[in-house]
């Protein structure tokens, strides 16, 4: 299929009211998978269906707190994380502090990183926030803001230790 | 079907404004688009802080022509004006801010655009792009990489305009 036909089905995907087009990141996948439900009181059990997720397996929305129950409806994308623990613990480390917090696994690196410089976190004044980074322990390279925090534990994993580290966000 | 007359860089930006990620991002209240005639697409992105309680909005205008090959030219934009607001002075925004929105040419002559790493002059201003792969623009990179990096931005302001209202 070329992009003109991708953009095409896009469209045609776009002006069916009933449908809501779904991409899910789930524990252990390197890549999301795009499923499309119904929009339906039963449009969880239709994607736990269509995803084949095992009982334990609970589904978030990205960023949000509470795993899905029930269906959202007036949505026509979702972006969804399946994951087996509904809390993960993240202990951050800076300088000579550690500081922790419970987050679903789909809250994204960015807002784990904006409570690590808030006043519930390391209280970092602004150019030091605006420096700062979280990284897996033993890398150089910054987690991806917009990545979540549940695709960097294995399974069984519930603590989840990350390195706050400043880089110059000029072009020094 | 292709559509005649439409270029490679115009059908992957559409097809991109069509996807699950970006309509979710709609959806979920973190940007909007305000104008799409290309190459000429035009946002707003509604930052907020940790708490979610400070939400500030602002516009910016993207520029796609050879995308995704060629980074998107981007700059701060005031949609009712059709203009580039002034750029924000210490006392209106975080530093981080500041130095992303400042004036600066690219070629001594041309405003050079959002001074970040995946903006399409800031790349190549000093080699950033090579020296913060993670921040720079790949072809390879979704269209949401770069609203992502818009709504940090925005968020920043809207962490500082928080802090300004409990000082």
């Amino acid at each position: 299929m070329d992009e003109g036909e991708v953009i095409e089905k896009e469209r045609g995907q776009l002006n069916d009211s009933d449908i809501i087009r779904v991409e899910v990141e789930c524990e252990g996948s390197p890549e999301p998978h795009a499923v499309e439900v119904r929009d339906s009181e039963g449009m969880v059990e239709e994607l736990r269906k269509a995803l084949k997720l095992e009982p334990d397996v609970l589904l978030f929305e990205r960023d949000k707190g509470e795993p899905l129950t029930g269906s959202i409806r007036g949505r026509k994308a979702l972006r969804l994380v399946a994951h087996r623990s509904k809390q993960i613990t993240v202990q951050v480390r800076y300088e000579h502090r550690t500081e922790q917090e419970t987050f679903p696994p789909s809250k994204t690196v960015f807002k784990v990183l904006q409570w690590a410089v808030s006043k519930k976190g390391f209280n970092l004044d602004p150019t030091l926030a605006a420096k700062a980074n979280l990284m897996l322990p033993g890398t150089d390279t910054p987690l991806p803001r917009d990545g979540v925090i549940g695709s960097y534990t294995q399974p069984g994993q519930r603590v989840l230790v990350l390195d706050l580290t400043l880089k110059d966000f000029t072009n020094g | 079907m292709v559509e005649e007359g439409v270029g490679g860089d115009e059908r992957t930006l559409t097809a991109y404004l069509y996807s699950i990620r970006f309509l979710a991002g709609v959806e979920e209240g973190r940007w909007a688009v305000l104008h799409y005639e290309f190459p000429v697409l035009v946002v707003r992105i509604f930052g907020q802080d940790f708490s979610g309680l400070m939400s500030v909005s602002m516009d910016f205008q993207l520029l796609c022509d050879g995308f995704p090959v060629t980074p998107p030219f981007v700059q701060h934009w005031d949609h009712a004006t059709g203009q580039r607001p002034t750029p924000p002075t210490s006392n209106e925004g975080p530093p981080g801010v500041i130095d992303a929105l400042k004036a600066w040419n690219h070629n001594k002559q041309e405003y050079g655009g959002i001074y970040r790493p995946w903006q399409r002059y800031a790349a190549i201003h000093n080699g950033w792009a090579a020296k913060r792969p993670d921040l720079a623009w790949r072809r390879d990179r979704h269209l949401t990489f770069i609203m992502g990096e818009l709504y940090a931005l925005v968020s920043e302001q809207a962490v500082w305009a928080d802090s300004r209202t409990a000082a």
